[in-house]
């Protein structure tokens, strides 16, 4: 009972700890809300700092042709923003830096300070203006569903959905319209528009809600759908770029340039044609020449993408690699605190675990790149690892502990009897005979984390889940990618497993 | 080692203990004990099961801390010591067990080349010709090479007062070492201990084993109900013990 008491006060306090740097978030983001209104440029020192940097970093999804996406067969991000984008750096005569993440995660990356602009195809909404200060519009489409080809006389408009499942992407502009409006359909909302278009494909949607910019592309681009005009009432508010709150300068300054590509017609006649050479897919329709075709099929074979897996492996057995080194000894660390007779030191060790153990990594994850991110700022390779290693050390704390346990005590007494003092004891007794009896739970744990490390591309890192969705926008190929994806991390997994099991009997033979 | 004390086995015991008490939560296992053993004698004690005999063993090298009372080895207070200078202690009392825990991951002689490395620095090659030398006096030279779990138990037994023997100590505490052992096997066992105690060695053997206990035994201390109530010589012991408790023991053993 008194255990309990202990226990639950010391959650009580973990919960209230990290309650309190959560609301320091929101009382930083509010605080800066009153500032911005019509603030004295003079005051503003955002456009500044840009300059000093030297660079202009921008936040984006690149998942959503024409805006943004990865060049086929190749792993530079281009698209219509980036190419504004470019003009608004060169504009103020700085870099422009790309940074890629998760939709979702971009305007926490704009808040927490690790991009200074988010271009995503972003409408300028009144629910975002109030987090993020918004430019001038710089895109007006009306919104698109993406039917099957056969389904172009029944599904004229949204209402003719009823019914029936509709994909848009979570957090997005037509996923609140769906909400809202098509009330009597099925909202199905995925991260990924390659994975609804999947989706559409394979018949779990009827339809696809999506920008006209992009229905027409993906539609043009994939084979038996079509574009229709989704008829919803409210009239979509246009594509912008948001900026932190209180950057104004930088506004004015991006508003300028935003002002010379609509005069110039820069969109219509250059951006959109040149990346539109950027999509050149296998399943093009519009390419006649069959030779063109055919290379193009080619192109899209999976074996052109090799580079994009082995640069996907090689990040996942990376961050595997030295998440498993760190987060076993770290494990070994903890594990010995928990079972000491320091009480504070066991205290810490088992408020660690359980905390650890209960709650889930992908959380952990975004509380070390954004959270501790308003403190130092861990780029997110470095954030993956370090949650990663963290999450796997409560794992791998308790698997020792339970191995250290399964040591009968006479084997401690005989040590100490001996002479031996307690360290020696672990070293020489304990811990060797502990780590035979562990290791097919160790290995089993190892295997799980270079599963999991896959949460890391939600924050951008390149690793093999990264790659093989850039894959699948890029080819417009739901399922190969996938299945080349699942057959390396099982080779990894399985070398992983064998390799385990020759050193356990290797210490058997012993 | 560096005692500079000058002793006498008269006026110096090798191990005293002083009003020792010991209790697991409110069980009370020993409770008032005052006694000392000195050099080259080999105690035996007995007593019906629960008396204390095994716990009393444990609080002579704490390996169970004393509740109260103090324990003195050559006249430094164990009780008193921090865990560093027990360490250096316990190298000097070295202890059987029931069962007989050798350390399955390591061979026999890795078994006793341990201690003497890590706790004395004893160079290998020294430790080797050690742990060969005891394996020798306990007549297994030749299993050396071979696994714990290889050995039949009265092997494993002898082993292990190998290994504590290899420390070198002063005194050597045995807590019921054949009561785990198959009755064939209990003989070997004996025979070593047996020697040993030939030899001069100071010995404190919890038992069953009442010819042993009558042969071998300098004295007996007979415990019961937490409290050492009688000691006397094997031949008084077993022939007119003085308490009534003894005379309860011994009537029953003999039945048996």
């Amino acid at each position: 009972m008194k255990k309990l008491w202990q226990w639950l006060t010391l959650m009580l306090a973990a919960i209230l700890l990290i309650g309190s740097t959560g609301n320091t978030l929101v009382q930083a983001a509010n605080n800066e809300q009153p500032a911005n209104n019509e603030q004295p440029a003079a005051n503003d020192q955002s456009l500044q700092k840009i300059k000093n940097k030297g660079t202009l970093v921008m936040g984006t999804s690149p998942d959503f042709p024409p805006y943004e996406f990865i060049a086929h067969g190749k792993s530079k991000i281009v698209g219509m923003d980036v190419f504004i984008a470019q003009k608004i750096a060169k504009d103020i005569g700085v870099k422009l830096v790309i940074k890629s993440m998760d939709f979702d995660s971009l305007l926490v990356a704009l808040q927490t300070g690790k991009v200074d602009m988010v271009m995503a195809g972003m409408s300028k909404t009144a629910k975002r203006a109030k987090s993020v200060d918004f430019s001038d519009i710089y895109y007006n489409g009306g919104m698109d569903l993406v039917i099957h080809q056969a389904d172009k006389d029944k599904y004229t408009n949204y209402r003719a959905l009823a019914g029936q499942a509709v994909g848009a992407q979570t957090g997005s502009i037509q996923y609140n319209l769906v909400k809202e409006q098509a009330t009597k359909s099925k909202l199905k909302s995925m991260d990924k528009i390659t994975d609804l278009i999947l989706a559409l494909q394979t018949n779990k949607v009827a339809a696809v809600v999506l920008d006209q910019a992009s229905a027409e592309a993906y539609a043009n681009n994939t084979k038996g759908l079509i574009a229709v005009d989704a008829h919803f009432k409210v009239k979509v508010p246009g594509t912008a770029i948001a900026f932190p709150k209180g950057s104004q300068a930088l506004v004015n300054s991006a508003n300028q340039s935003i002002a010379e590509i609509k005069a110039k017609n820069l969109i219509q006649k250059q951006y959109l044609p040149q990346a539109g050479k950027y999509m050149v897919s296998g399943s093009f329709k519009g390419s006649k020449d069959k030779k063109a075709a055919a290379k193009a099929k080619a192109n899209n074979s999976m074996w052109a993408y090799k580079d994009f897996f082995a640069a996907g492996l090689g990040y996942t057995i990376f961050i595997s690699a030295i998440s498993v080194f760190f987060g076993f000894l770290l494990g070994v660390i903890l594990s010995l605190m928990r079972l000491s007779h320091n009480k504070i030191a066991s205290a810490i060790a088992t408020s660690y675990i359980e905390f650890v153990r209960g709650t889930p990594l992908m959380v952990q994850l975004l509380f070390v790149y954004f959270g501790l991110g308003l403190v130092v700022n861990i780029p997110a390779l470095l954030s993956g690892i370090i949650a990663v290693s963290l999450n796997s050390a409560a794992y791998v704390a308790e698997v020792i502990r339970s191995g250290i346990n399964s040591i009968p005590v006479g084997q401690t007494e005989a040590s100490r009897s001996l002479g031996m003092s307690r360290t020696m004891t672990m070293k020489y007794i304990i811990l060797p005979q502990a780590m035979k009896n562990i290791w097919p739970a160790l290995g089993n744990e190892f295997v799980s984390l270079i599963k999991e490390s896959s949460i890391v591309s939600v924050i951008g890192v390149k690793d093999l889940i990264y790659q093989s969705r850039i894959v699948q926008s890029d080819t417009y190929r739901g399922v190969m990618p996938l299945i080349i994806t699942m057959i390396l991390y099982f080779i990894i997994t399985f070398g992983i497993s064998r390799l385990m099991k020759h050193f356990e009997g290797k210490m058997s033979h012993e | 080692m560096n005692n500079t004390q000058t002793q006498t086995a008269t006026t110096q015991p090798v191990i005293a203990v002083n009003h020792l008490k010991k209790t697991f939560g409110k069980n009370e296992v020993l409770k008032d004990i005052n006694e000392a053993v000195y050099d080259g004698q080999v105690i035996c004690l007995i007593g019906p099961s629960g008396a204390g005999k095994s716990t009393f063993l444990r609080c002579l090298n704490l390996l169970d801390k004393p509740t109260a009372g103090q324990v003195f080895f050559e006249g430094d207070e164990l009780t008193a010591l921090d865990d560093q200078h027990l360490d250096q202690l316990r190298q000097q009392m070295g202890m059987v067990f029931q069962s007989f825990n050798l350390f399955p991951h390591k061979s026999v002689l890795d078994n006793l080349k341990l201690a003497p490395m890590k706790v004395k620095d004893m160079p290998e090659e020294q430790a080797t010709q050690l742990a060969q030398k005891l394996l020798s006096q306990v007549g297994l030279a030749e299993k050396a090479e071979a696994f714990p779990d290889n050995l039949s138990g009265g092997q494993q037994q002898r082993v292990a007062i190998a290994r504590a023997l290899a420390m070198n100590p002063k005194v050597m505490l045995f807590d019921e070492p054949t009561s785990a052992l198959d009755p064939e096997m209990v003989g070997e066992v004996l025979k070593v201990m047996q020697d040993l105690a030939t030899d001069g060695m100071t010995m404190v053997v919890v038992t069953h084993e009442m010819g042993f206990a009558k042969n071998v035994a300098d004295q007996i201390w007979f415990m019961a109900d937490g409290y050492i109530q009688e000691t006397n010589s094997p031949q008084e012991f077993f022939a007119h013990p003085q308490t009534q408790r003894a005379q309860e023991f011994l009537a029953k053993i003999l039945e048996a």
